[in-house]
């Protein structure tokens, strides 16, 4: 089946409400929800529980969402869970909060993960869309990869075919150019 | 900016970003996996290595057990602890932090020497890679999965490196006295073992063991202690 179909189908059984629905997404988006959960929060259990409350996210949002991509829409609701799931952590100082990839931008991000202002959030996301989309295939691909999902450098080489010395040289070349953008537009001093 | 800020900014991203970095892999790109491509040569070289045996074996022995002419894989050992004083009767608990590469790394054994202290339990210590291939920016040490053997020994299941490991020393010594502990950790993988040593020096006196501090130590390669 194209995963387009897989796509369809799976959001279809969401909306006729039949259980079979967890089942196909667990069966075919399991390891996908599973590695951004790990990947976020570095222990297995804590990410299998994200994993279970990932599909429940899923059985409670379709419907009355009608996702475009199911794949983009669950990705969105696992690292979402995960993200959660590590600021209760650090309130319960279960163990550092945070996210290993932004060690790569602390020159101009400060270590605190507390949930940020919506429409702070929503302007400056608006920003990272238009920086990402300024860029060229393989960094935007980087990009995400290891900011939007955390994903460890190593796999990103794995996934990208290229060694770690040009992974590196990529992310620096990119957290200069989103460090000028974002001074430019008054984000940082 | 926080980095709070910006994870909830990233949230905002487009699906389509999310998409395309979910779809990608270098296979389907047209590019070979680097990974399958270094188990090729890894393969090739393994036979070059097997035929030429004897001949390292010649260089290995000519340089009294130093391997020369390998990447730096450990990095750094290093020990923290968090008081100046300890009842001599106590475990003192110290934590090690290992910092290492990621080239196939598939063994860490961890042993101390010392006359008048040792480590508490499982001396030496192994830890075992499942996959024998470690990541240093993802570290995952499982606890409680430890397995107690027979023998004594202690083994542990880690995933990825550096990571940072809690011990507990204890004294052994009957009579004041001063001296150092020294905590080794050797890295084992196909092909290579490299291995690096902490010294922490202590006082044991009136009952009380002072941590004075530590530093790197160069062991005696001949040594058979190490």
């Amino acid at each position: 089946m194209a995963p387009e179909e897989l796509e369809n189908s799976i959001v279809r059984l969401y909306w006729e409400r039949d259980e079979q629905a967890i089942a196909l997404t667990e069966k075919h988006y399991g390891g996908f929800v599973f590695s951004i959960c790990r990947n976020i929060l570095r222990e297995r259990r804590d990410a299998e529980e994200c994993c279970s409350t990932t599909y429940l996210k899923m059985w409670n949002s379709i419907p009355p969402e009608r996702p475009n991509s199911f794949t983009a829409f669950i990705a969105r609701a696992a690292r979402m869970t995960a993200i959660d799931r590590l600021r209760e952590r650090t309130r319960q100082k279960r163990g550092p909060g945070r996210l290993e990839s932004l060690d790569d931008l602390s020159e101009f991000l400060t270590d605190d993960l507390s949930v940020a202002d919506e429409v702070e959030a929503r302007e400056l996301g608006a920003l990272i869309n238009s920086f990402v989309s300024s860029l060229e295939k393989r960094e935007r691909v980087l990009f995400v990869k290891r900011y939007y999902f955390n994903t460890p450098v190593k796999t990103i080489c794995r996934e990208l075919g290229v060694p770690r010395s040009t992974a590196y040289s990529m992310i620096s070349s990119i957290k200069e150019r989103l460090k000028k953008l974002l001074e430019k537009e008054g984000y940082l001093q | 900016m926080t980095t709070g800020t910006f994870s909830d900014a990233l949230d905002k991203m487009e699906e389509r970003f999310i998409e395309e970095a979910s779809g990608y892999n270098a296979e389907k790109a047209g590019k070979k996996p680097r990974a399958r491509m270094i188990s090729l040569i890894a393969a090739a070289c393994a036979v070059l290595l097997l035929a030429s045996g004897a001949v390292a074996w010649a260089v290995k022995k000519s340089e009294a057990g130093t391997v020369t002419s390998q990447p730096d894989i450990l990095y750094f050992v290093a020990l923290t602890w968090e008081r100046e004083s300890y009842d001599a009767g106590e475990t003192i608990p110290v934590t090690l932090r290992v910092g290492a590469g990621d080239i196939g790394v598939s063994e860490l054994k961890i042993w101390s020497y010392s006359d008048g202290m040792r480590l508490s339990s499982g001396d030496p210590m192994y830890l075992y890679a499942e996959n024998g291939d470690f990541d240093p920016h993802d570290f995952t040490l499982r606890y409680p999965d430890y397995k107690v053997h027979k023998d004594g020994r202690i083994t542990a299941k880690v995933e990825e490196l550096p990571f940072t490991l809690p011990l507990g020393l204890c004294a052994i010594a009957q009579n004041d006295c001063s001296g150092s502990i020294n905590i080794s950790v050797k890295l084992s993988g196909v092909g290579f073992s490299q291995r690096k040593t902490v010294s922490l020096f202590y006082e044991i006196k009136d009952g009380r063991v002072f941590l004075l501090r530590t530093e790197e130590y160069f062991p005696d390669l001949n040594d058979e202690k190490f």
